[in-house]
């Protein structure tokens, strides 16, 4: 895929499916994908920017971390990209983000309460502590199959 | 994308930022305020009024900023923060870190003030 070709986007009934370049170019149109999909969900605005973030925070490190300075992606699957795939159920948001890159061992990666570090004036792991502040559920899965998942979960909260 | 352009505002600077501050464009704006850095303003105020969105890589390029700044002893403030980048700035838990004004002028007046005083 060319790395600054337009992002792919399909619609099923229930579910809308997202492939862009595993590349810096894609963070800009895939947050205006999620802003205005969540936005016609009716999401508060607040809401809004925290799932932006969350998102381009996890799409950033496919691109950094996945697909980063080693390239080791598996060579099954050489195109390196990010796809996207977002439905409701239960009164619940769900984005699943998927890559064949490098895994990462999320369970295993603490970097504590953003609020801490920002406190101390930390230089990094603000990534993964904003996912986990801004989402309700965020989990990480690994397989040779499907490469990594990362599901992000935010619940619809009625007025 | 991201357009930074400078106006002097003797003894300092007003770096003014267009775009989004993202992964891919935060590099770009470190190495400008590294080099103001190196320039000695006095202090330095960041106009985010044409920013749409501040990801982490933004946050930390900002923080990294302030820890210089307190080590030079340099003034730092930020203005013109859109809604949606203020509270950004506020969930992260990064707005006492930061002065932060509605304009330029008042950012300069307060970091001229601040200066004096010390």
């Amino acid at each position: 895929m060319d790395p600054n070709a337009a992002i792919d986007i399909k619609k099923s009934t229930s579910r809308l499916f997202v492939r862009a370049p595993g590349h810096g170019s894609s963070l800009r149109p895939i947050r205006v994908v999620i802003t205005d999909l969540v936005r016609q969900i009716g999401f508060p605005e607040d809401e809004v920017a925290k799932i932006e973030m969350a998102v381009d925070e996890a799409c950033a490190n496919v691109v950094e971390h996945a697909y980063g300075a080693t390239r080791n992606w598996s060579w099954e699957h050489p195109d390196p990209e990010i796809r996207l795939t977002i439905h409701t159920d239960n009164n619940r948001l769900v984005i699943q983000i998927n890559d064949n890159g490098k895994r990462f061992d999320f369970a295993a990666y603490r970097p504590g309460n953003i609020l801490e570090r920002i406190r101390a004036m930390r230089s990094g792991g603000y990534g993964i502590a904003i996912m986990r502040q801004f989402m309700d559920e965020v989990e990480y899965t690994s397989d040779e199959m499907t490469g990594n998942t990362l599901r992000l979960v935010k619940h619809l909260k009625k007025t | 994308m991201l357009e930074i352009t400078h106006k002097p505002e003797s003894p300092g600077i007003t770096i003014i930022l267009k775009g989004h501050l993202d992964a891919v464009t935060a590099p770009q704006l470190e190495k400008q305020l590294d080099d103001l850095f190196r320039a000695e303003h006095a202090h330095i105020v960041v106009d985010l009024g044409c920013v749409a969105f501040v990801a982490s890589a933004g946050l930390r390029v900002f923080l990294a900023c302030a820890k210089k700044a307190r080590r030079a002893q340099r003034g730092l403030a930020l203005c013109r923060l859109q809604p949606q980048v203020q509270q950004v700035f506020e969930l992260a838990g990064m707005t006492p870190l930061f002065l932060i004004h509605l304009a330029p002028e008042n950012a300069h007046a307060a970091l001229r003030q601040r200066s004096a005083a010390a």
